[in-house]
């Protein structure tokens, strides 16, 4: 192969449980460039947080391999930052402790991490809560901890799955701008996985949409709406074009699993 | 914003103040309407000293006997500390063993459950034949019954840590001994301090009444022997000492709470 892609997942498969188990993952390919920000969207309950795993390298595919950068990393962890729905921040410790745990875990001292990490909490407005407890921020706050963390622990890909889905609906906006910025900075590759068509093409150079379960990809959309962009690019003819027939593929594929079922 | 945030914060601790001397001040009042009562009545009605004494006899009794009751306090702290530390350590080695070893959580587990319902003091006349009238058979009582909340406390907190968060750290590639460090054992913080709480409260009832079948020495044989020649004065002197050294070891977990677990909301 010519073509040098970070990330590959090639031809993953996934059933929990045995024999007569769930099939989560049939034959998953997916390949993501370096400093591309690609979105996967499908059903809640398709099979994308078992992916991110498997990509994590949390979870072992039962055949199929990942690789980034041409070395095969299937079943190894520590190659993604990772970051979650839940900030996972670590209730006792403080604003500061935490977003430096990934830093604390690969053994680099406390005077290399906090100034790097003072920098960024005052880049993203969070100085001032340094030696607050998770408890004491409010949502949104906690999550640019949580990215804080994934920055600060420096792998070449992010994983984000569903980060923002518990904000309310002002504070995502502004945090998937806010997302935007810090990619554009950072210059990192992104997988960025939800179930929300809107917010996948906003973000993503490429959307890839995936089945109700078994997951499959069953399309891949290239979202050529022009950098950097923000509120207004949703204003644009051509994002409501890519969202329809992105819609359109999700529906398409919903019923005809509905179908089957009730075959 | 930050400057709001303590000013709110001392609001609450002020407040908290100020609504503890509200919830304490009815029983305070009630306590010694009762005490004077005693006092009256005990006076009026010439109740011999043998059969119940006056508070204010309990008290001089305290006063007067000091080195009496200072003595015997010294040996049963010495148990209570010592079988605090003993039952602390073996709680909290049971709880990992128990927790990071299936094979042995299999074979241990229900029993530690069990042994749980053994009534541990009446075990005290048999430790007594067994380790004689030192403070030996005493330090095992104590150690026993603080072993129990602490190996419960211990498993509950170490199983209490978050999958997720286990997870973060596993995409870190931290070791077992990092996850443990970092995520098992503050997880498991909060109930060791409520096993610790347990523990010593027991521990101050349990050092006490295995003193009763022998000892040389201690508040417990100090009341055993003292009623033998009716000195009831000396025996409620005891129960007060009892009763406070309760009450202290029921608060000191409290206040080293906040240092040892300062993400805690206050409860």
């Amino acid at each position: 192969m010519i073509a040098q892609h970070l990330l590959e997942v090639r031809s993953v498969c996934k059933t929990f449980g045995g024999r007569r188990g769930v099939e989560a993952l049939r034959d998953v390919t997916l390949r993501v460039d370096s400093g591309e920000f690609v979105s996967i969207v499908g059903p809640s309950g398709c099979g994308k947080s078992t992916l991110f795993n498997i990509i994590a390298g949390l979870i072992e595919p039962d055949t199929g391999h990942v690789s980034l950068g041409g070395a095969d990393i299937t079943g190894t962890t520590g190659h993604v930052g990772y970051m979650l729905q839940r900030d996972l921040l670590l209730p006792w410790r403080t604003v500061l402790d935490n977003v430096v745990v990934g830093l604390d875990v690969q053994g680099v001292p406390r005077s290399t991490s906090y100034p790097k990490a003072r920098d960024l909490l005052a880049r993203f407005g969070l100085a001032r809560f340094e030696k607050s407890y998770p408890s004491a921020l409010s949502g949104g706050m906690r999550q640019r901890c949580a990215l804080i963390r994934t920055i600060l622990y420096d792998a070449p890909v992010f994983l984000l799955d569903e980060p923002f889905s518990a904000l309310d609906a002002q504070t995502r906006l502004l945090m998937q701008e806010w997302l935007l910025d810090v990619w554009d900075s950072l210059g990192k590759t992104v997988v960025y996985i939800t179930h929300d068509v809107d917010e996948a093409v906003f973000l993503s150079d490429r959307v890839y949409a995936m089945s109700a379960r078994p997951g499959r990809l069953i399309a891949s959309v290239n979202v050529d709406l022009h950098r950097p962009r923000d509120y207004s690019a949703r204003l644009e003819p051509r994002f409501l074009e890519l969202k329809t027939q992105l819609v359109e593929i999700i529906r398409s594929e919903a019923e005809k699993s509905m179908a089957a079922e009730l075959i | 914003m930050a400057t709001t945030r303590a000013a709110r914060g001392n609001d609450r601790s002020s407040s908290g103040l100020r609504s503890a001397v509200h919830a304490a001040w009815p029983p305070l009042a009630v306590f010694v309407v009762a005490l004077i009562a005693w006092e009256v009545g005990v006076r009026a009605l010439k109740v011999p000293a043998g059969l119940i004494p006056a508070p204010s006899r309990v008290v001089n009794t305290l006063a007067n006997q000091r080195s009496l009751f200072l003595e015997n306090l010294g040996t049963t702290l010495s148990e209570i500390v010592l079988g605090f530390v003993l039952g602390f350590a073996a709680g909290i080695l049971i709880a990992v063993l128990v927790v990071y070893s299936p094979p042995i959580r299999r074979a241990i587990y229900p029993l530690v459950i069990v042994t749980q319902t053994i009534p541990i003091v009446a075990l005290a006349p048999l430790l007594v034949i067994i380790l004689g009238f030192g403070i030996a058979s005493k330090v095992v009582i104590v150690a026993l019954g603080v072993f129990f909340p602490l190996a419960l406390n211990g498993i509950a907190g170490l199983r209490s840590a978050d999958r997720e968060h286990i997870n973060l750290l596993r995409s870190f590639s931290a070791s077992r001994v990092q996850i443990f460090r970092m995520v098992e054992v503050p997880a498991a913080t909060p109930y060791l301090m409520t096993g610790v709480q347990i523990g010593l409260v027991y521990s101050v009832t349990g050092a006490v009444v295995a003193e009763w079948p022998g000892a040389e020495s201690g508040i417990g044989i100090l009341m055993v022997t003292q009623y033998a020649l009716s000195r009831t004065d000396i025996v409620l002197g005891a129960v007060v000492i009892v009763t406070v050294m309760a009450m202290l070891m029921f608060s000191l977990p409290r206040l080293v709470r906040r240092r040892l677990v300062p993400w805690e909301e206050a409860p």
